[in-house]
């Protein structure tokens, strides 16, 4: 094969997929008249071409979706989402937000709790049970000048007698509440 | 990473439970320690049973009485909703009830029965070592001094 010939067979292919310049096309063509041994390669290599063509056409390609894998390569060369969407990513879950929620929920009850606490403390708004004997006031909660506030004492919510008298006293020491049921009065004429 | 979140989920619930329940329920599992001291005071002597001295000290003028003996000390433990019986003097009976809790303070109900009917019926909020005094039902020659405390 002589170098001439060893040029036609590089563009043979594209002379076949009709890719060469008009000038190329020519030059090919005139060559192929006169040489017995380029126009077998010109053949064989159109036998070749119409086997592979057979062979793809048995084979039906695949469906792609085009947008899918554009989707995935795009995400594989960007290396995934940056670090901001995976923390807004996360919020969009329920097992983020609810307990998020929960958390601020307790932080915020917890100062509501600690705020109606110090009110009633301050306002004394501590319900007590109706009383069913008229009793005299409550007494006041002795101060201990040694410390800084008053001494706690447990208290009478309801008080009821048989005989209706009862008095509600305090002891002088600890201020401890002493009720004292005071006896029946007798009626007038009954004797004693 | 799950692992995280449940246990951050945990966290949350335990915390959301222990603040959002009152301190009473809490405590509901609380016995009630009642202490009933039962006391003869009169006029006719002038003994003091030394294991009264600190409450006759902390009576102080506010009774006219200047004997006091120590007829019984009982010790009942209570449940929510339980009641606890002490029998004094001439058919008479105390009856202690446990009401629960009421934030720090314990609600209790103390009646007294003669022959089986009421005479008397009080319901006091307790501090946890307090006492209350219910006095004047007649005794002998003197009368009753019932001593209530609590523990809890």
């Amino acid at each position: 094969m002589t170098e001439r010939c060893k040029n036609i067979e590089l563009r043979l292919t594209a002379y076949l997929d009709k890719e060469l310049s008009e000038a190329d096309r020519q030059d090919v063509a005139t060559h192929l008249r006169d040489c017995e041994e380029c126009r077998q390669a010109l053949c064989q290599l159109e036998e070749t071409l119409a086997f592979l063509k057979q062979a793809y056409d048995s084979y039906p390609l695949p469906e792609v979706d085009l947008d899918q894998a554009w989707k995935e390569i795009e995400a594989k060369v960007n290396f995934g989402p940056s670090r901001w969407e995976n923390f807004l990513e996360l919020f969009k879950r329920p097992m983020i937000w609810g307990p998020s929620i929960a958390m601020a929920a307790v932080v915020l009850m917890f100062f509501v709790r600690l705020n109606v606490q110090d009110r009633q403390e301050t306002t004394g708004s501590v319900a007590h049970a109706p009383v069913e004997k008229v009793l005299p006031p409550e007494p006041e909660q002795p101060v201990n000048e040694s410390t800084d506030g008053p001494v706690r004492v447990c208290q009478v919510e309801s008080v009821y007698s048989r005989s209706g008298n009862v008095m509600l006293l305090q002891t002088a020491g600890s201020g401890q509440p002493l009720i004292w049921i005071l006896p029946e009065k007798k009626k007038e004429g009954e004797k004693s | 990473m799950k692992i995280a979140i449940y246990t951050c989920q945990a966290l949350v619930m335990v915390c959301l439970s222990f603040l959002l329940t009152p301190t009473y329920i809490l405590a509901a599992g609380m016995d009630l320690q009642v202490t009933v001291e039962v006391v003869k005071a009169d006029r006719a002597s002038s003994n003091i049973d030394p294991q009264l001295e600190e409450m006759v000290r902390d009576l102080g003028p506010t009774l006219n009485y200047t004997g006091f003996s120590l007829l019984k000390k009982t010790l009942l433990n209570l449940k929510t909703n339980a009641t606890g019986d002490v029998i004094l003097a001439e058919d008479r009976t105390l009856t202690c009830r446990f009401l629960g809790y009421d934030d720090d303070q314990a609600r209790l109900e103390v009646r007294i029965l003669d022959t089986g009917k009421e005479t008397f019926r009080t319901t006091l909020l307790m501090i946890s070592g307090g006492n209350v005094l219910i006095g004047g039902p007649q005794f002998e020659d003197g009368v009753l001094l019932l001593r209530v405390g609590a523990e809890f």
